[in-house]
C-alpha cells in the first residue's frame, strides 16, 4: 500500500478529457447544424460519437495492464464499516431525531427522557467499545510509522524530513 | 456489412452487446481482487452508452432522411410528417422504443458512472455490472427480436406508411419519454440493491446513495402517467382519464411500489429496520417495470394503445425469471446480515404508520397487477376469458386509495419510535377540527353546489361484498373531502409547527428571526420533510379531481344548427358544421393541410345564460393508410369544471350533428395537484448544498443548471393545464393539436440533460472542494 493521494495513469485524465470531447462534439454538432441543417448535425453527432466510442475503448484496453498498487484513500473507502459504527451512526441519529420530535412537541416528557437515557447509555458503550478496538489499531499504526521514520531518518537525513511530515 | 446505414446500425448493436460485456467482465475482475481494473470498467461502460447513443442518433438520420430502406422507418413515418413528429416515431413503434429504452438507460448509466467517481468504491463495480447485463438484454432482445434497423424484404417503398394519428399529438411526443425516464431510472437503485447484496454492505450506505435517484425515477413515473392521463383525456374522448387500461395499469403497478419504498427507506435510515423489506420493495419496482413492459409488448393482454404482438415476450420471461432468482437467491444468502439490529417499540409511531402504508400500497398494486392479467389467467385456468373492466377496478380501489390518503395524513402527527396517545390527542385537535368543518360545509352545501355528499351507486350484485362497496362508493365524496381537508391541516400544522420550534430556537440565542426567513431556513434545513409535505398537498389537490368523476354530467343529442342542449346548469348551442380544406369558413393552417378532411362543428357554451365561449370539437379523416377517422374533442377548460364536448356522426346534407357534453366537475385540480407534486419532489431533490462552499463558476453553474431543470419541468407540466387555453373564444385555436409545433417539447427535454448533468457537476466540484477542506 502506498501513501500516494492521487492515482496516476491514462484512465485517471480520461474523465476530463472526456468531458472536454463532449463539449467539442456538442459544438460540432450545433455547427453543423446551424451551417448544413439537421441531418448532417445528426451525421456530424454520429461521427463524433462513434470516435468518441474508439478513443474510450482504447484508453479502457490500454489500462488493462495497469496494475498499480491500491493509495491510502482508496483503501479506506473500500474498507467497511463495522456493526458497531453503523450502529453508533443510528444511536446517535435517534438521539438528534428525539431532540426535533421534542421541539415539535410530538414526544411527551416521559417518553423523551427515557428514551434519550436509553440511547444515550447505548451510545456511551458503543463509543467506549470503538474506542478500545481502534486504540489498539492506533497504537499499532504509531509503531510502525515510527519504525518507517526511523528507517528512512537512517538512509537519509533530508528524507526524514519529509516522512516525518507525511506522518504528522 | 458497414456499407449501408441499415447495416451499419445493426453492426453498433452488436458493439454494444460486445462492449457491455466487455464492461460486465471487467467489473467482475475489479469486483473479485483488482479493483485497479474499475477505471477500465468505467471507460467501458461509457464506451457502451456512447453506441447506444449513436444508435439512436443513426435511426434519427434514417427518419429524417425518410430511408426507407429501414422498415421501422417505413412502417411509422411519411414524408409528409414534420421533423418534430419524425423523431417521435423514434418510439412511437416496438423496435424503436426498445432503442429508445436502451439509450435512456444509457444516459442514467453514464450520468450514474461520472457521480460515483471517487464515491461507492466497493460497490461500483457490481453497480455497473447489474447495469450492463440490463442494457445486454436489451441489445440480445433488439439483434434477435425487435432489430430497428431491420430492412425491408421487398425493397424500400415509395413512400412511408405514416405514424398512428393517434399518436399523432404534442402528449404522446412528452408522454412515452417521462414514462420511460420513470421506468429506466429504476434501475440505478435496482443495480445498487444488487451491489449491496453481492459486496455485503447492507447498511444505510446504498440507500443513502439511490435515496435521491429513486425520487427522481419516482417524479418521472408521477409525469409520465400524468401526461398519460392529459393524452387519454384529450385525444381518446371518451370524456375520462383513467380506464384501468392493462397498459395504463402497466405504468401504474412501479408508481406504488416506488411510493412505498420512499417512505419505508425512511425507516431503514432512522431505525436500521426494513433492510430486507427495502431491498425487496427496490427488486420489486425494477421487476414490475420490466413485467409491464412485457405486458406491453408481448400481446399478451389486449389494450388500446399496446404494441402489436410479437415474439418478443419469450425473451423477457427469462429475463423477469432471471431477475426473480438473482434477487431472491442473493437475498437467502445475506438474510443473516439483513436481520434488523431494532424492532417497533410502540403501535402509535410512524414507523408502524409507514408499515401500514407500505402493506396498503402493496395491496392496491398486487389488486391491479392482478386484475390487468386475470383475463388471462382465467383463460389458463377455466378455459374461459373473464374480463373485469373500469367500475370493477373504481368498486375495489376506491376504499383502499381512501385507507392510504388516510394514513398518508396521520402519519406526520406521530413521532418516530414512539407517540403517547396524549401527544397524538394533541396533535389532532386542529386536524380533527377541520374534518368536522369540512363534513358539515358539505352536508349542508355541497348539494346546492352540485357537489352532494351522497353518490348513490348501484352494487353489482346482491352479495354481501358487493353491497358494502355499493354503499361505501355512495358515501365517497364526504369521505374523500373530509380525508383531504385532514390532510390539508396537518400539511399547515406540520409547517407552522416547525416556524414556532424554529423561532423559539433563535429567540433562545437572542436572535430575531423574520417569519418569511424563519420559512426559507426551515425548508431549507429539512428539504425532504417538507418537500414531502407538498407532494402530500399535490396528492390531496389529485384526489378531489378524482372525486369530481362522482358528480360528472354527461348528455346526448342530435341536433341541428340552431339548437341548444341542457347539461345541469350548463347549455351547449350547435352553430353549425364547416369541412376543411375547401370551406371560406376555415383558416390558413386548415385550407392548407391535405393529409386529412377535417368535419369541424361549432358549439357555443353557456353557464346560467351567461356565455363561456366557443368549442370546436370534429372528426379528422385521414387520406393516407385505411381512412382512419379520428375524434377531436372541444374542450373548456375551468378550475369548477371542465366542458368537453364530443361530435359524433354529422349528416352532410341536413348538417344535423350527433352531440355528446360531459361536465367535468374538478378534473382540472388533478393537473394542478400534478404542478404541486413536481414543485414537492423537485424541493426534495435539491442538492444540499450552500453557495458559500462553492466556487463563483460552480455556483453561476450550479444555479443556472438547477433552476433550468426546474422551470423546464414545471413548463412542461403546467402545459397540461393551459393548453386547453381559458374558457375564452381563443381556447377554440388552441386544440388544433396536430398543428401545433411539436419540437419545442422534444427541445425542453433535451435541454433537461445537460441541465441534470450541469447539476451533477457542480456537486462533484463541491464534493471535491470539501474533500480538500
Amino acid at each position: 500500500m502506498t501513501t500516494n493521494s492521487k492515482p496516476s495513469g491514462p484512465v485517471s485524465a480520461t474523465p476530463s478529457l472526456f468531458g472536454y470531447a463532449l463539449l467539442l462534439t456538442a459544438v460540432a454538432t450545433l455547427g453543423a447544424g446551424g451551417l448544413f441543417g439537421f441531418p448532417v448535425a445528426l451525421l456530424v453527432l454520429s461521427g463524433c460519437l462513434l470516435l468518441l466510442v474508439i478513443s474510450l475503448l482504447w484508453v479502457s484496453l490500454e489500462s488493462l495492464e495497469l496494475d498499480e498498487p491500491l493509495t491510502l484513500d482508496e483503501a479506506l473507502i473500500l474498507a467497511q464499516p463495522s456493526r458497531e459504527e453503523e450502529r453508533k451512526a443510528a444511536v446517535l441519529r435517534a438521539l438528534k431525531d428525539l431532540e426535533h420530535e421534542r421541539s415539535l412537541g410530538k414526544i411527551s416528557e416521559e417518553d423523551y427522557l427515557q428514551l434519550t437515557a436509553r440511547h444515550r447509555s447505548e451510545a456511551r458503550a458503543l463509543i467506549s467499545s470503538l474506542d478500545e478496538r481502534q486504540g489498539a489499531t492506533r497504537e499499532q499504526l504509531s509503531m510502525e510509522l515510527g519504525g518507517m521514520h526511523h528507517e528512512l531518518a537512517e538512509k537519509s537525513p533530508e528524507k526524514g524530513q519529509e516522512s516525518s511530515k507525511v506522518s504528522r | 456489412m458497414w456499407q449501408s446505414l441499415p447495416d451499419f446500425g445493426t453492426l453498433v448493436l452488436c458493439a454494444v452487446l460486445v462492449t457491455a460485456g466487455y464492461a460486465f467482465g471487467l467489473a467482475v475482475l475489479a469486483h473479485r481482487g483488482r479493483p485497479r481494473l474499475l477505471g477500465s470498467a468505467r471507460l467501458a461502460a461509457y464506451a457502451t452508452a456512447g453506441l447506444v447513443a449513436l444508435g439512436v442518433t443513426l435511426l434519427a438520420y434514417g427518419f429524417i432522411t425518410h430511408d426507407f430502406r429501414i422498415r421501422y422507418v417505413s412502417h411509422y413515418s411519411d414524408r409528409s410528417m414534420s421533423t418534430g413528429y419524425l423523431i417521435a416515431a423514434l418510439w412511437g413503434g416496438q423496435d424503436g422504443s426498445l432503442l429508445w429504452w436502451s439509450a435512456l438507460l444509457a444516459l442514467y448509466t453514464t450520468t450514474c458512472i461520472a457521480w460515483m467517481r471517487g464515491k461507492y468504491r466497493e460497490l461500483q463495480p457490481i453497480v455497473i455490472a447489474t447495469l450492463m447485463v440490463i442494457i445486454g438484454f436489451f441489445a440480445v432482445l433488439m439483434l434477435f427480436a425487435a432489430n430497428p434497423f431491420q430492412t425491408n424484404l421487398a425493397g424500400p417503398p415509395g413512400e412511408g406508411e405514416g405514424l398512428n394519428p393517434l399518436l399523432q399529438n404534442y402528449w404522446m411526443i412528452i408522454h412515452p419519454p417521462m414514462l420511460y425516464a420513470g421506468f429506466v431510472g429504476c434501475s440505478i437503485p435496482f443495480a445498487f440493491a444488487i451491489a449491496a447484496l453481492v459486496t455485503g454492505r447492507l447498511d444505510n450506505e446504498w440507500i443513502v446513495a439511490v435515496r435521491k435517484w429513486m425520487l427522481f425515477a419516482w417524479l418521472g413515473l408521477s409525469i409520465g402517467n400524468a401526461l398519460g392521463m392529459v393524452w387519454a383525456y384529450e385525444e381518446l374522448g371518451w370524456g375520462g382519464f383513467w380506464a384501468w387500461d392493462p397498459v395504463e395499469n402497466a405504468a401504474a403497478l412501479p408508481w406504488f411500489t416506488a411510493t412505498a419504498y420512499l417512505h419505508s427507506t425512511l425507516v431503514q435510515e432512522r431505525r436500521g429496520m426494513f433492510r430486507i423489506w427495502n431491498i425487496g420493495l427496490v427488486g420489486l419496482t425494477f421487476f414490475l417495470t420490466i413485467f409491464g413492459t412485457f405486458l406491453t409488448r408481448s400481446g399478451l393482454i389486449s389494450s388500446v394503445h399496446s404494441f402489436a404482438q410479437s415474439g418478443i415476450g419469450i425473451y423477457f420471461v427469462w429475463f423477469m425469471a432471471l431477475l426473480v432468482s438473482a434477487i431472491l437467491g442473493l437475498l437467502v444468502w445475506r438474510l443473516p446480515r439483513l436481520r434488523a439490529p431494532a424492532e417497533l417499540e410502540a403501535l402509535l409511531s410512524r414507523e408502524t404508520a409507514f408499515v401500514a402504508n407500505n402493506w396498503a400500497l402493496l395491496g392496491v398494486m398486487t389488486f391491479v397487477a392482478g386484475a390487468t392479467v386475470f383475463p388471462k389467467l382465467s383463460e389458463w385456468l377455466w378455459h374461459e376469458t373473464i374480463t373485469v373492466g373500469p367500475p370493477f377496478f373504481n368498486r375495489w380501489v376506491a376504499p383502499l386509495g381512501l385507507l392510504i390518503f388516510l394514513l398518508m395524513g396521520l402519519a406526520p402527527l406521530l413521532g418516530w419510535r414512539k407517540t403517547s396517545s396524549k401527544s397524538l390527542l394533541h396533535a389532532l385537535r386542529w386536524p380533527v377540527g377541520g374534518v368536522v368543518l369540512a363534513a358539515v360545509l358539505h352536508l349542508a352545501l355541497g348539494k346546492r353546489l352540485g357537489m352532494p355528499a351522497w353518490v348513490p351507486t348501484d352494487a353489482a350484485s346482491s352479495g354481501v361484498a358487493d353491497r358494502l362497496l355499493a354503499t361505501f362508493g355512495s358515501i365517497t365524496p364526504l369521505i374523500t373531502i373530509c380525508l383531504a381537508a385532514l390532510n390539508v391541516v396537518v400539511v399547515v400544522q406540520e409547517y407552522a409547527l416547525g416556524l414556532a420550534a424554529r423561532r423559539r430556537a433563535s429567540r433562545q440565542r437572542g436572535e430575531r428571526e423574520p417569519l418569511l426567513l424563519a420559512l426559507v431556513r426551515l425548508v431549507s434545513k429539512s428539504r425532504r420533510r417538507y418537500g414531502g409535505y407538498i407532494v402530500h398537498l399535490g396528492i390531496t389537490a389529485m384526489f378531489l379531481g378524482f372525486v369530481g368523476t362522482q358528480w360528472a354530467k354527461v348528455s346526448e343529442a342530435s341536433l341541428l344548427p340552431g339548437e341548444s342542449m341542457q347539461i345541469g346548469s350548463y347549455q351547449a348551442s350547435y352553430r353549425g358544421v364547416r369541412m376543411c380544406p375547401g370551406n371560406p369558413g376555415c383558416t390558413r393552417e386548415e385550407q392548407s393541410d391535405t393529409s386529412k378532411r377535417r368535419v369541424i362543428a361549432t358549439v357555443d357554451l353557456r353557464h346560467e345564460g351567461k356565455a363561456l365561449g366557443r368549442v370546436e370539437p370534429a372528426q379528422f379523416i385521414y387520406q393516407r393508410g385505411s381512412g382512419m377517422t379520428t375524434t377531436e374533442i372541444g374542450l373548456m377548460r375551468g378550475m369548477r369544471a371542465d366542458i368537453y364536448v364530443v361530435v359524433g356522426s354529422i349528416q352532410p346534407t341536413t348538417k344535423r350533428a350527433q352531440l355528446r357534453v360531459h361536465v367535468n366537475p374538478y378534473v382540472s385540480f388533478i393537473w394542478l395537484g400534478v404542478l404541486v407534486l413536481i414543485l414537492g419532489a423537485t424541493l426534495s431533490l435539491w442538492p444540499e448544498t450552500s453557495f458559500g462552499r462553492l466556487g463563483a463558476w460552480s455556483a453561476v453553474r450550479f444555479s443556472l443548471a438547477t433552476a433550468t431543470a426546474v422551470v423546464l419541468s414545471l413548463g412542461l407540466a403546467s402545459s397540461a393545464t393551459t393548453r386547453g387555453g381559458p374558457a375564452k373564444l381563443k381556447s377554440v385555436e388552441n386544440r388544433r393539436y396536430v398543428e401545433q409545433p411539436a419540437p419545442a417539447g422534444i427541445v425542453g427535454l433535451a435541454w433537461l440533460a445537460p441541465a441534470f448533468g450541469l447539476t451533477l457537476s457542480s456537486l462533484r466540484r463541491r464534493g471535491r472542494g470539501r474533500g480538500r477542506a
